[in-house]
């Protein structure tokens, strides 16, 4: 049960993170394995076509690169990409601020 | 051939994927699990249990096409999921008794044996119901993929208001679903009278008769579909107005009465059945089957008054 509710909580979390990391370009299983040392759970079925998706929305912008031993797509995010990071990064804080508050309530 | 299952693998995932990102995706997806199995082999797997661990961990291609796809794959989501439901019911509750009836009555008038009538329309009334929930299934998935209308709101580009909020813990009087589906069974019904006169059906004598009076045909029949479209016409108006107002609510109770009560008397003469089907009980004025009609027809006709007048009461009483 908790699982299901960490993941529930965690999941709206991967595009944010996606879109922070990849502020330095970086590969798909580069990236999953950058967030997967972070603590940030995101399977590699979903965080594939996400970023594709982020392509898609313009946040991402993405580059074949040839020159390493095998063809690699690399992903940086845009300027519109960091806008969005940034103000999900302050919806981030209120939801901490919010539920601190609610927390030190209760518990008073 | 290390490759091998990979190659199946991407193989199997983009299969589902439109032409246009088919090659980007293919060469994406194989560059990554070709990093998964590198990183793998350095940790000292042997390269088919890393190639074959990768491809675990990627799970189903099916499931992964749906991700890349970005679009549902339920035929039915939550947004007209409840409409659909009831729709359903409505149908089912509305055609499934109509066609067993009419069926039962044919072969009763056929072969004048009461077990082949109440049992015989079993299979028919089946089939009924494996088209009726194919067809409702079919226009609700149309709905999901292109409609525009979330569900019970209406489809109108005007905003959401508190004026629009459900009375209490009634529904709303009318829903799509019941106006889409009176609709279609107002127009079932009127192909249907037109169809019983061209398809007719055989009596015991060997004749080949209409089910209906044809007594019906100069008047009666014009007169019930005319009703039917004013009736599909006032659920449809009746959306609009979301509740039943003392206007709506008296010519709906009209029409309703306008229906009925004629189709009641035409019952008890025994003039909506062809006398020509040679049946003594059912050409008979006044007999049990015409009671039985009209037993079912004041029935109908109390639901749908207290249904009416109940939403105008509930109306009434919460506004101040």
């Amino acid at each position: 049960m908790l699982d299901a509710h960490r993941q529930e909580l965690w999941r709206g979390s991967v595009v944010l993170a996606s879109l922070l990391a990849l502020q330095k370009p970086g590969y798909g299983y580069g990236l999953l394995d950058a967030l997967e040392r972070a603590g940030v759970p995101a399977p590699a079925n979903t965080l594939y076509p996400l970023l594709r998706r982020l392509e898609g929305q313009g946040l991402l912008t993405s580059e074949w690169d040839t020159s390493g031993s095998r063809p690699r797509k690399f992903y940086r995010t845009s300027r519109d990409g960091v806008r969005l990071a940034r103000a999900l990064q302050r919806e981030w804080r209120a939801i901490d601020a919010a539920l601190t508050q609610l927390d030190t309530e209760e518990g008073e | 051939m290390t490759t091998s299952l990979t190659d199946r693998y991407v193989a199997a995932t983009v299969r589902h994927v439109a032409g246009r990102h088919r090659q980007e995706i293919e060469r994406e997806l194989r560059s990554s699990i070709a990093d998964d199995v590198e990183a793998r082999v350095e940790l000292g797997e042997s390269p088919e249990d890393a190639e074959y661990a990768a491809l675990t961990e990627l799970g189903d291609p099916d499931h992964l096409a749906t991700r890349y796809a970005d679009r549902s794959t339920v035929l039915i989501g939550p947004g007209v999921y409840p409409g659909y439901k009831r729709a359903l019911g409505f149908a089912f509750l509305t055609i499934l008794p109509i066609t067993y009836l009419v069926n039962g009555i044919g072969r009763w008038v056929k072969h004048a044996n009461a077990g082949d009538a109440i049992f015989g329309p079993l299979g028919v009334a089946l089939t009924a119901a494996v088209y009726v929930f194919a067809g409702v299934t079919l226009l609700y998935v149309l709905v999901d993929r292109f409609g525009t209308d979330d569900g019970d709101h209406d489809s109108e580009d005007d905003k959401w208001t508190p004026a629009r909020l459900p009375f209490g813990d009634t529904r709303r009087s009318t829903t799509w679903a019941e106006v889409g589906a009176g609709a279609v069974l107002g127009v079932l019904l009127i192909v249907a009278l037109f169809v019983q006169r061209a398809m007719p059906v055989t009596t015991a004598g060997g004749a080949r008769v209409p089910i209906l009076d044809p007594g019906l045909d100069s008047f009666w029949i014009y007169y019930f579909i005319a009703l039917v479209v004013f009736g599909v016409g006032l659920a449809v108006l009746n959306l609009r107005l979301v509740k039943w107002t003392v206007p709506t609510a008296v010519l709906g109770s009209v029409l309703v009465l306008a229906a009925t009560v004629p189709l009641a008397v035409l019952f008890w003469q025994a003039k909506v059945l062809n006398p020509a089907l040679g049946n003594e009980t059912l050409a008979t004025q006044g007999s049990w089957v015409s009671w039985l009609a009209i037993a079912v027809l004041v029935l109908g006709t109390v639901a749908v008054l207290v249904k009416t007048w109940r939403h105008r009461t509930t109306e009434g009483g919460t506004t101040t």
